[in-house]
């Protein structure tokens, strides 16, 4: 029967409707946990503890009227959230949940994940582009920004990890894990960490979407389902850079006495803290504070890591 | 050249190479005020202002008030802090009728006048902050304002606009129940400031956004004529609490805080120790107040003609009313010389040369109060 | 290097704060009394019928004009006060200047002026936006002690 394992692998475990639950559980997360640092409560109401409030709020987005500028071209328009949300849940077929719990396994896995994942930018400058207006514009563009400072040591500090263990594929990388291999790989840990906060455009690096100077960056002009779509592509980007954290760097579904998958869900968790924490403390900076950042700092330190792993791979 | 008050008909578009945005009204970060930036690629070239969206006329409603009427129309000039415009119209119209409040009363107004400064502070403090896109410092801040809006509405009835000081005194008597309120309001700041000071004061990316931006001279001071915390963080030692004391400031003891380099950090701290200096007022006041006297002195219904001039420290500068009186039972014109509006010329000198994203620090550092700028 | 430490250690300081006890309320379900009304709180005004001299003093200080004058019909009192609640700025200057000894005109604590919210059921408390005397004016010590004399005038 491996139509019908496949089948609902894709549509329901970790397919579609999986995917759409990270969205629902992300929002609700990020509403309730950043509500505590704040001192204040957090959704409440609707449902036990607020579960369901993002479910009201998702479906009435959905029912909100699709406003398309007068001079946007109307079929790209509308296109292009699609098309950024397809491109994410491709990559989300990648991750491994348990030894068996997985959609596409291949010897290529790392490289493929971080190829797709740089089309992404590419997308949201020509959601910028199509609006044809002024602050989507300026949005689109300063995503270039972030693609040209983030991106690099995402790929070092990612490869580095592929060079000590001598595979690409995820689901050997967890077997091979160990704390030896957690130690060495530290510098490229906190590496990897600030480069996802770069790439998905997580608080302090959320400069294409700084509510307070470009009113919403390029997703000013996407109402309704557009909206819907393109806000989704971008919880899923950062749920997908989370999980290939948890995979390459903390041992994925390794853990004593519970299942696989379990000890998952706990150090995505983790690492999902980590990203509400900074956001609740942490100023936006500058564009060309980000570009001194990371080439400055981070490129050099990612260059001297994998030096180092040769090194010592050579022992 | 003021080019703004046309109509436009058509939308605003580029001009040669240079994109013109409008920063607008419908804006998260504005506040009801327009502002025209030229944009070369993310370098602003040139900026500017638009006022006048929230426009009441108060000036030209006063006319039809009476001397003790008048409070509906001055405290509504700011929703943030309207004691001190409160304050400064009962000292204004006691000048005008030679009438003296007793030592009691005017110690109980700086007890009043400081509560608004620091619950005007608070506030400002949190949007600097929010203007980079952090929430967290607005929520804390929040959570100690609402005890001093707890003894304004015990003793008042509003938390805002509370219409509390009239000419020749105080409109209701305080009870002890008030004066408890206020001891616990200070117990908790004095519980959580250095909790706040600790996260927010020196947090590094604030530092790195905020140093060396938005630098005003100290020739432009004096050019432009600004005032409050922005004059007093480019090195100009100008406070009318103690220059001109007026309700018996002189017997009270604090510091006047003066910064050198006039960037938005120096503005940022100035209004962050105002708020401890506010505290030790009012300690001060609450211990020493005397007993003696009543708490409203009787002002006569029609007050002989002359002019009056008198200036109050308020929260974002020293705000000063001119009065005139024709013996009538209301005034016969009043001009209001507003802070903001003094301040917010200063964003046309020093925005050009900075990017797009510092025109959000530095508007947000200027400690714009929307009300005051259009009256 | 130190600038890393000291942004790790303001956001172990913010998360930390997450267990300290919160400082928003439930309302109105589980503490439905948390929200104390104070004495002097300016909300809907209560004329009083029975102690109202018709002075025309409210209508003078009223420095927005939401006070009306009704006639009775009576000799005295002349007129009674009614307020527009829409143009009402709840300032508290009429309550100040009455004259009688406990006020025939003052402000109430109540805040529900058009509607009782209660859950999800809306009551409407009033018909129309203004407030109008409330009580008996025969009980009126002005109107008892005009009655009296012409009643010993019709009697002789």
């Amino acid at each position: 029967m491996e139509w019908a394992q496949i089948l609902f692998k894709a549509l329901v475990f970790p397919g579609v409707i999986f995917l759409l639950l990270v969205i629902f559980a992300t929002f609700y997360l990020e509403r309730k946990l950043v509500a505590d640092m704040h001192g204040r409560t957090g959704p409440y109401y609707v449902g036990p503890y607020g579960i369901l409030q993002t479910v009201a709020d998702i479906f009435k987005i959905l029912q909100k009227e699709v406003i398309i500028h007068r001079e946007a071209d109307k079929v790209l328009f509308l296109v292009v959230p699609a098309f950024a949300f397809l491109m994410v849940s491709l990559v989300a077929a990648f991750i491994p949940y348990d030894k068996n719990l997985w959609i596409v396994s291949t010897p290529y896995d790392l490289i493929i994940s971080l190829a797709l994942l740089t089309s992404l930018p590419a997308i949201f400058l020509f959601a910028g582009w199509v609006s044809k207006s002024k602050y989507p514009f300026i949005g689109g563009i300063r995503v270039i920004n972030q693609l040209i400072s983030g991106e690099i040591p995402l790929w070092l500090a990612g490869l580095s990890v592929a060079l000590w263990y001598g595979t690409f594929n995820y689901v050997e990388i967890v077997e091979r894990f160990d704390l030896i291999g957690f130690l060495v790989n530290l510098i490229g840990f906190v590496i990897f960490l600030v480069a996802i906060l770069i790439v998905a455009d997580r608080p302090p690096f959320d400069i294409p979407e700084a509510e307070q100077e470009i009113v919403y960056g390029f997703l000013t002009e996407y109402t309704g389902l557009g909206y819907l779509l393109l806000a989704g592509a971008k919880f899923l980007e950062v749920f997908v850079l989370a999980a290939m954290t948890v995979t390459l760097f903390l041992g994925g579904f390794k853990g004593p006495f519970l299942p696989g998958w379990v000890w998952f869900f706990i150090k995505l968790f983790f690492v999902y803290y980590l990203a509400f924490a900074i956001r609740a403390s942490t100023p936006r900076i500058r564009l060309d504070q980000l570009i001194k950042l990371t080439w400055k700092v981070l490129v050099p330190l990612a260059l001297l890591n994998i030096v180092l792993i040769i090194l010592l791979k050579g022992f | 050249m003021y080019k703004g008050a046309q109509i436009i008909t058509e939308p605003v578009g580029k001009e040669g190479d240079l994109m013109i945005l409008n920063w607008g009204v419908q804006h998260p970060a504005s506040g009801p005020m327009r502002i025209k930036v030229w944009l070369d690629g993310e370098t602003i070239v040139k900026v500017e202002n638009d006022p006048g969206y929230v426009t009441r006329n108060l000036e030209k409603l006063l006319e039809y008030r009476t001397w003790e009427s008048a409070i509906v129309n001055v405290e509504r000039i700011c929703f943030i802090d309207d004691l001190g415009t409160l304050l400064n119209w009962a000292l204004a119209v006691e000048k005008l009728a030679e009438i003296e409040v007793p030592k009691k009363v005017q110690y109980f107004r700086v007890i009043l006048a400081e509560v608004g400064r620091i619950v005007s502070h608070l506030i400002g403090v949190g949007s600097m902050f929010g203007a980079l896109g952090v929430a967290t410092p607005m929520m804390w801040v929040l959570a100690i304002r609402e005890y001093y809006l707890d003894f304004l509405e015990h003793y008042s009835g509003y938390r805002i606009s509370t219409a509390s000081i009239v000419p020749g005194g105080l409109k209701a008597e305080p009870t002890k129940e008030d004066f408890e309120l206020l001891k616990k309001a200070i117990e908790e700041t004095k519980k959580r400031w250095p909790e706040y000071k600790e996260v927010f004061k020196d947090n590094p990316t604030l530092v790195e956004r905020y140093k060396g931006v938005g630098v005003i001279p100290k020739k432009l001071v004096y050019e432009l004529g600004l005032r409050g915390p922005v004059a007093r963080a480019s090195g100009v030692d100008y406070d009318v609490r103690t220059r001109y004391p007026y309700s018996s400031y002189e017997d009270f003891d604090f510091n006047v805080i003066v910064k050198e380099e006039g960037d938005a950090y120096a503005r940022f701290l100035v209004v962050l120790e105002e708020i401890e200096e506010s505290v030790k007022i009012i300690e001060q006041a609450l211990e020493g107040m005397p007993t003696e006297g009543k708490w409203k002195v009787r002002v006569p219904k029609k007050i002989k003609a002359g002019e009056s001039y008198s200036a109050v420290e308020w929260s974002r500068g020293s705000m000063e009313y001119h009065v005139i009186s024709d013996g009538g039972t209301g005034p016969y014109r009043v001009k209001i010389s507003a802070p903001s509006f003094m301040n917010i010329w200063a964003l046309e000198r020093i925005a050009p040369g900075h990017k797009l994203a510092d025109l959000a620090a530095i508007f947000a550092s200027l400690y714009i109060c929307h009300g005051d700028l259009d009256r | 290097m130190d600038l890393a430490f000291k942004i790790l250690e303001k956001i172990t300081l913010v998360a930390l704060r997450a267990l300290k006890p919160k400082d928003t309320e439930y309302f109105p379900e589980k503490n439905p009394e948390v929200r104390k009304k104070t004495e002097r709180f300016r909300g809907r005004h209560f004329i009083n019928a029975e102690t109202c001299i018709g002075c025309y003093a409210c209508e003078r200080a009223c420095p927005i004009g939401a006070i009306i004058m009704v006639p009775t019909g009576l000799k005295r009192p002349r007129a009674m006060p009614v307020v527009n609640l829409g143009r009402c700025c709840y300032c508290g200057l009429c309550e100040d200047s009455c004259p009688t000894k406990e006020k025939s005109i003052y402000l109430t604590e109540d805040y529900d002026i058009l509607v009782k919210d209660v859950g999800i059921n809306l009551t409407p408390l009033i018909d129309d936006l203004w407030a109008k005397p409330v009580g008996d004016i025969t009980k009126n010590p002005l109107v008892v002690k005009d009655l009296k004399k012409q009643q010993q005038k019709e009697g002789k």
